[in-house]
């Protein structure tokens, strides 16, 4: 089974992948964390916003809205089936 | 919100966690008070304090604002992180998420670091079972050398295990604080600078590697928290200094800078957490979140959500007319009839007649109109916005607004804020505090009062229903009056964005701050202790302040509509002295002086309007909308004049409260006076506007 690197923002609903990195600033990658968003964590995206500028994400359990502009800097591994 | 003093010789337990685990629920439940809660992040924004007696020993609880952790992103989780990280409590109670535990341990983990005495709670442990999540208190308790109780705040389940840990923690304080093992370059930094203030930390609460954590993990805040709770100053010794900023050269020549030493602190945390969670959690089910999905499917959809919102706004407002309309009648006919009773009753006891019409016409009277007019309309919506709010719907809205106030160049969380004004717009400002950025928040402050308060409905509600309905009756009335509401509402909404967005473009300018926000899971309203809730604490709250402020300003109507100055009184003069300005915003000037003696709460604005056309000798008795309406149409007022009052009372100064709460929180006249001066610009320019283009018209037909 292969491994895609993608950015957050860009998986599609009902897609999982698993955080590798944070490529922001200092503060913003501190409060992913604290959201959850730490290296290893599975993220779900479960829902697109009206305009696909913002989306709902399921983190730890908990459902975390992130807008597309901020899911961006966080790079998730996504397994791709042959 | 109502809180006490700290009680004396009591012990100071701080309750923290997470924002929306219930920890105003477990202060609630054990403190008795009326704390507010709702399903949502960032309901509380200052500290709460209130007491409890266990085993005769009183424990001041303080309900500090949610916190991802102790560093803030905003002004209410500063409070909590300082108040945890200067020690000023006896024991801090951690209340956890039971069905999110490994993120509530980073704040735990944060805490036991800085503290030694520290009850782990794990509450939500009733939702946790239902979802099909198990959790192993005592190895969690063992994992994290810490006294850990379940707890069901809701239903009340865990309380007295609660009170017998504290009561442990507090007789017998635990000694060794948690520690998290951090890679070797950075335990050496913390092990030198332990050194260098071992001897300062001796006399104080905080503990040498506390500071030292502290000094390393934020500076600034460390430098700033022995200042404000230790009276010293970190830097006083150029030694100390020198030798702080030694520890950081060390570092940075290893490899870490300040960004890469928030990364690891971070990084080191969550890696305890996840690892103590993975080993003290098992999920066996998923039913509960297929139903939790399917709700947020419809509510969030793209097709579905925003048409399901407007519907709801339709709905709440249909309800509140309706249901307001009877009560309403009863209430008005009931408080007119006591007012004849009294002019009777003061007749017999032999008052003189001027201090009787002073007392029953001119006090009562306006007193009678508040209540009446505006109390069942808020006994309804208070309820129904709360029942919302705690079914976990309002960070749903700010989610679909999220896209109009980026486009403002501010936060979505603004639409939080927003909706919190609808209840009061004084309430709605401080709870601006939940906005990260001081920009986006200053917007946010300034912004508030565009969207109508409850203390503006019924005004709104009831020019509605005396001016815009025609012939409609029934069903048919009350569905027209709730969708011209909502249309009135929607316009308020548009004058935020199009405000926020002016302000972001010219006097605040910036770019939008990152924005994420918890959406909670949906909860079944405790329907009975809402009702109860909101009618005791908010809607008496509400009435109460209106009513005194009607009664002084029901004396000065009626002193202003009964003193003479030559053949004048000095109603007559003072709204003939406004009546220019007030006829280029389409009204006339008794209205405008209703606008201005109203100014200590919207509420009274209508009646004052009404006992002053009442005074003027139009008409003197009537019990229904339509009577009232036959009052201001004898005084001129024509469909165009009921639009421009709606309009101004949509867009003038916030109310005395708001305008001092505004203050309060930008500690600034400036800022202060520019929340007065913008929506009252904005609603001179609008009604000039709209009075224009109706005389326009009116010329052209």
């Amino acid at each position: 089974m292969k491994q895609n690197c993608k950015r957050m923002s860009a998986l599609k609903v009902g897609e999982t992948g698993t955080v590798q990195c944070i490529s922001e600033k200092a503060a913003l990658r501190r409060r992913l964390r604290e959201l959850g968003l730490c290296d290893g964590a599975k993220v779900t995206c479960t829902l697109q916003g009206a305009h696909r500028d913002i989306a709902v994400y399921k983190i730890c359990g908990a459902q975390i809205a992130v807008r597309d502009c901020d899911a961006q800097h966080v790079w998730v591994f996504v397994e791709v089936t042959p | 919100m109502k809180t006490v003093a700290p009680a004396e010789n009591s012990k100071t337990i701080a309750l923290a966690g997470n924002p929306n685990v219930g920890k105003s629920t477990v202060f609630n439940a054990l403190t008795g008070l009326r704390q507010h809660t709702g399903n949502w992040a960032g309901k509380t924004v200052g500290n709460a304090f209130g007491n409890y007696r266990y085993k005769d020993q009183t424990y001041t609880l303080v309900d500090l604002p949610g916190t991802y952790s102790l560093f803030a992103h905003s002004k209410e989780e500063a409070y909590a992180g300082e108040f945890i990280s200067a020690c000023q409590s006896d024991a801090v109670a951690v209340v956890c998420d039971a069905t999110c535990l490994q993120r509530s341990l980073h704040l735990v983990l944060q805490i036991a670091e800085r503290t030694p005495n520290v009850l782990v709670c794990v509450n939500l442990m009733d939702e946790a079972k239902r979802r099909g999540i198990q959790i192993d208190l005592e190895e969690l308790s063992v994992r994290l050398s810490l006294p850990v109780v379940g707890l069901s705040a809701r239903a009340g389940e865990g309380l007295s295990a609660f009170r017998d840990n504290i009561e442990n923690l507090c007789r017998r304080p635990l000694e060794m604080p948690f520690t998290v093992e951090y890679p070797a370059p950075v335990e050496a930094a913390l092990l030198r600078l332990e050194g260098i203030y071992a001897g300062f930390c001796v006399a104080l609460p905080i503990s040498a590697r506390a500071l030292a954590l502290q000094i390393l993990q934020d500076e600034q805040s460390a430098v700033e928290l022995c200042r404000k709770y230790f009276g010293f100053n970190l830097f006083e010794n150029p030694k100390t200094e020198i030798a702080v900023k030694t520890v950081f050269s060390e570092l940075q020549a290893k490899g870490f800078d300040k960004n890469r030493l928030t990364d690891t602190f971070s990084g080191s945390i969550d890696s305890v957490a996840k690892e103590i969670a993975d080993s003290v959690v098992t999920e066996s089910s998923k039913k509960r979140m297929r139903v939790q999905d399917a709700l947020d499917k419809l509510f969030l959809d793209r097709k579905t959500g925003i048409p399901i919102m407007l519907l709801l706004l339709l709905l709440v407002f249909w309800i509140t007319i309706v249901g307001a309309n009877y009560p309403s009648e009863v209430l008005s006919a009931l408080l007119f009839r006591i007012q004849d009773y009294l002019l009777v009753f003061c007749d017999k006891i032999g008052v003189s007649p001027w201090l009787r019409d002073m007392l029953v016409l001119g006090m009562y009277r306006v007193l009678a109109w508040v209540v009446a007019v505006m109390l069942p309309p808020m006994a309804i919506f208070f309820p129904l916005f709360t029942l919302l709010e705690d079914f976990g719907y309002l960070p749903r809205v700010a989610f679909h607004l999220d896209h109009r106030f980026r486009k403002a160049n501010t936060c979505g969380k603004q639409a939080l804020t927003m909706c919190m004004g609808f209840g009061c717009n004084a309430v709605g400002v401080t709870g601006c505090r939940i906005i990260d950025s001081p920009r986006e928040r200053l917007v946010a402050m300034l912004t508030n009062s565009l969207v109508p308060c409850n203390g503006r409905f019924p005004t709104l509600i009831s020019i509605i229903t005396m001016f815009f309905l025609g012939a409609a009756s029934g069903f048919s009335a009350s569905l027209l009056s709730s969708l011209l509401l909502t249309a009135t509402i929607l316009f308020s909404v548009f004058c935020t964005f199009a405000t926020s967005k002016v302000l972001t473009e010219t006097v605040l300018r910036g770019v939008p701050s990152a924005f994420t926000l918890e959406l909670p899971p949906y909860r079944r309203p405790q329907i009975l202790k809402v009702i109860v809730r909101s009618v005791l604490d908010r809607t008496l709250f509400v009435l109460g302040r209106a009513v005194s402020v009607a009664a002084p300003a029901g004396l000065i109507i009626w002193l202003f509509a009964n003193l003479h100055i030559g053949d004048s009184t000095l109603l007559q003069i003072c709204a003939d002295f406004l009546d220019p300005f007030a006829r280029l915003l389409g009204f006339d000037g008794v209205v405008l002086l209703a606008f201005i003696l109203g100014f200590p709460a919207n509420e009274i604005v209508f009646p004052i309007i009404i006992m002053a056309y009442m005074s003027s000798g139009s008409i003197l008795e009537f019990d229904t909308l339509s009577e009232l309406r036959t009052l201001l149409v004898a005084n001129g007022w024509t469909t165009a004049t009921a639009v421009s009052v709606m309009l101004f009372s949509l867009l003038h100064w916030p109310c005395a409260t708001t305008l001092l709460t505004i203050k309060k929180e930008t500690k600034s006249v400036k800022w202060t006076l520019v929340s007065l001066l913008l929506p009252t610009a904005l609603g001179i320019c609008t009604c000039m506007l709209f009075n224009g283009l109706v005389t326009l018209v009116g010329l052209i037909v």
